[in-house]
């Protein structure tokens, strides 16, 4: 890859080369992570989405969904460091961010780093722990820096979370409030995979191995993906597109049918990360530019979790990604 | 009885029949009669002018009699030294020989006067019955107008809430389905027009704006919301709800395609390829709408509109 890729033009061959290749590079890390784990292709895009848009992932699916495996088997071929922290009820926020603890032998305070100095975190379960372990969560997210004792210590790049939910077993959790879940910059839904993937899931892993992951991405290498993804072309219409796809979610625009479903409509963090994920959607097909294919596919992920259906969406047994269905199916494409 | 008692009767019962004609015996004598004009027919007025000796005095009367056989105008009665001339106007409705009634002239009672009258027609022809008063010229077309003007919308109301109503629908549905149609076909010739001044990606945004609404129109959903890759994968729908092979549209899915390039990476097309993605266009649409008026007109394939299994809608 080119080591000085902010001095190449959008529409230069240099740069369609460099894309490219980046495809090629994600196309390989894809392939890598599919030796450990079996389908479930949206969820490791998502995850790869996830960290070269620089945002973070809340996964949902039940039990035994190979989340971890995923999750696992990306920090090892990302060369990253991994910690996974289970939430539990009891869980303290210097459990997750670290503390500052005496050394006796020097008499002084000295800052113990918790889990969340990693790369990459599986925040498994994340729904049950308390609001105040959530909370120093989301905020060591946004701000990439934790504050232990007097001292502000940044986070390590690249710096990705992926939080799951358990849609079952409600009881005794702290569901995590709108504006928390307003930070993922996706929410992916986990569902079963298919027989012939079961079924080759049977024959991999029913004898215990090792597949011996390579290390393919290298933190440099993340870092220039993103830049490349960054200098994907948007034209002004699809940027004109993902505008209208939000503010179509909301109810104070112009009235369209499917509103009365919908409680609160997507926030403008949806704009931004509609904009950044169909960014790397055209990055992993290898091209530089962005079509409202790019948008439309990943609209779901990004609007499921900051479209909240109504009463009568309820009522009517519709979820949200019915709503973000029917908000795709009506506002018109460029 | 004896022969003069016989006698005596009889004699008393000629005097019985003839006392009155004697008492009554007229008075006056017509010694001249004039009719004009000499020869009249039915509904001429006619003056009859009768010179009248009387030896008493005549004036006219205060009613004009009546008669069945048409109307007696006006009677009236000029004194003449010792003679009177009595004029009757009268305008006679039969033919033939008609009879005045009696006028009462104060002492005297004209009686018994007649004239002929011809007709025109056939000699024993029934006279008709008084007609009704003539119309204006045009009374009845503004007539039929009027009943026409009141008529016509109440049973088109009634036509088009009944019968007419599923009528209406497909002819309107018919109507409404080949606009998307037409609208196309201008585009295409719009664009032909115009392919030297349009940019690349105005020009495949209008074209590809006109297959949207085409194809909205065909297959009964929003396709303006659909990407390039949605349409290219709605084609086969398209083609088969004409009654094409699955296959036919395909070719659209290039322009689709070229249509992405031009529209979001800013990609030049020639004009060469351009005009050919044109023909391809109107060439392709004009064989499915052709195909689907066929299929329309067979009986019974008044179907609705294809499923599309992967329509997202």
């Amino acid at each position: 890859m080119n080591k000085d890729t902010t001095t190449i033009s959008p529409s230069s061959p240099e740069f369609a080369a460099e894309v490219s290749r980046a495809r090629d590079l994600i196309e390989r890390c894809r392939q890598e992570i599919g030796r450990a784990v079996v389908g479930q292709a949206a969820m490791i895009d998502g995850m790869l989405m996830g960290i070269l848009t620089g945002g973070h992932v809340l996964l949902e699916g039940v039990p035994g969904l190979a989340k971890t495996l995923a999750i696992t088997s990306l920090a090892r071929v990302m060369d990253a460091s991994f910690r996974r922290i289970q939430f539990t009820p009891d869980l303290l926020p210097a459990d997750l961010i670290g503390t500052m603890v005496y050394r006796q032998q020097t008499g002084e305070f000295m800052a113990r780093k918790g889990p969340i100095f990693s790369n990459i975190i599986l925040a498994d379960e994340v729904n049950r722990a308390p609001a105040k372990v959530q909370s120093a969560m989301l905020e060591s997210m946004q701000e990439r820096q934790v504050t232990i004792g007097e001292t502000t210590y940044p986070l390590p790049a690249p710096f990705f979370v992926l939080a799951t939910q358990n849609p079952i077993e409600q009881e005794g959790t702290y569901p995590l409030p709108e504006a928390q879940l307003d930070r993922f910059i996706m929410k992916l839904a986990v569902t079963y995979p298919s027989p012939e993937e079961e079924l080759q899931i049977l024959k991999r892993v029913g004898v215990e191995h090792d597949p011996g992951l390579k290390t393919i991405l290298f933190p440099s290498d993340v870092q220039r993906l993103q830049q490349a993804a960054s200098k994907i072309q948007v034209d002004d219409r699809i940027q004109e597109y993902i505008v209208a796809l939000v503010m179509s979610s909301r109810k104070q625009t112009e009235s369209r049918s499917f509103h009365r479903y919908v409680e609160f409509g997507a926030s403008p963090r949806a704009t931004i990360f509609l904009f950044r994920c169909a960014k790397v959607r055209a990055l992993f097909d290898g091209r530089s530019h962005v079509l409202p294919d790019d948008v439309k596919a990943v609209a779901p992920s990004v609007l499921r979790h900051r479209i909240i259906p109504s009463y009568e969406a309820e009522a009517e047994q519709l979820t949200s990604d019915d709503l973000v269905g029917l908000l795709l199916s009506t506002v018109a494409v460029p | 009885m004896s022969g003069a008692a016989r006698r005596f009767v009889l004699w008393l019962l000629f005097a019985c029949a003839v006392a009155p004609s004697v008492v009554f015996a007229q008075s006056y004598n017509i010694v001249e009669s004039v009719r004009l004009p000499a020869e009249s027919f039915v509904g001429d007025p006619i003056e009859l002018r009768y010179r009248v000796r009387s030896a008493v005095e005549l004036e006219a009367p205060t009613r004009v009699p009546e008669a069945a056989w048409g109307d007696i105008t006006s009677v009236r009665v000029i004194e003449r030294g010792d003679e009177y001339d009595v004029r009757l106007i009268v305008v006679p409705f039969e033919p033939g020989t008609l009879t005045i009634p009696p006028i009462d002239l104060g002492g005297v009672s004209l009686d018994g006067l007649s004239f002929l009258v011809s007709s025109v027609g056939e000699e024993r022809a029934e006279v008709r019955g008084i007609l009704g008063p003539e119309r204006l010229p045009g009374t009845r077309l503004v007539m039929l107008m009027i009943v026409l003007a009141v008529a016509v919308p109440l049973l088109a109301i009634l036509y088009l809430a009944g019968p007419g109503r599923a009528v209406v629908r497909r002819v309107l549905a018919r109507h409404r389905a080949r606009v998307p149609y037409r609208k196309l076909l201008r585009a295409i010739d719009q664009l032909e027009k115009n392919i030297r001044y349009d940019t690349a990606r105005d020009f495949y945004t209008h074209l590809v704006g006109a297959l949207q609404d085409l194809m909205t129109s065909r297959l009964g959903f929003e396709c303006r919301a659909a990407t390039s890759t949605e349409l290219t994968s709605y084609l086969p729908a398209l083609a088969a709800q004409c009654g094409a092979d699955a296959q036919a549209a395909a070719p659209l899915g290039g322009v689709f395609e070229t249509a992405d390039s031009a529209k979001f990476a800013g990609a030049q097309v020639r004009r060469k390829v351009r005009l050919e993605h044109l023909r391809t266009c109107r060439a392709l649409m004009v064989e499915l709408e052709s195909l689907r008026r066929r299929r329309r007109r067979l009986p019974g394939s008044r179907t609705g509109r294809p499923e599309v299994a992967d329509a997202g809608v």
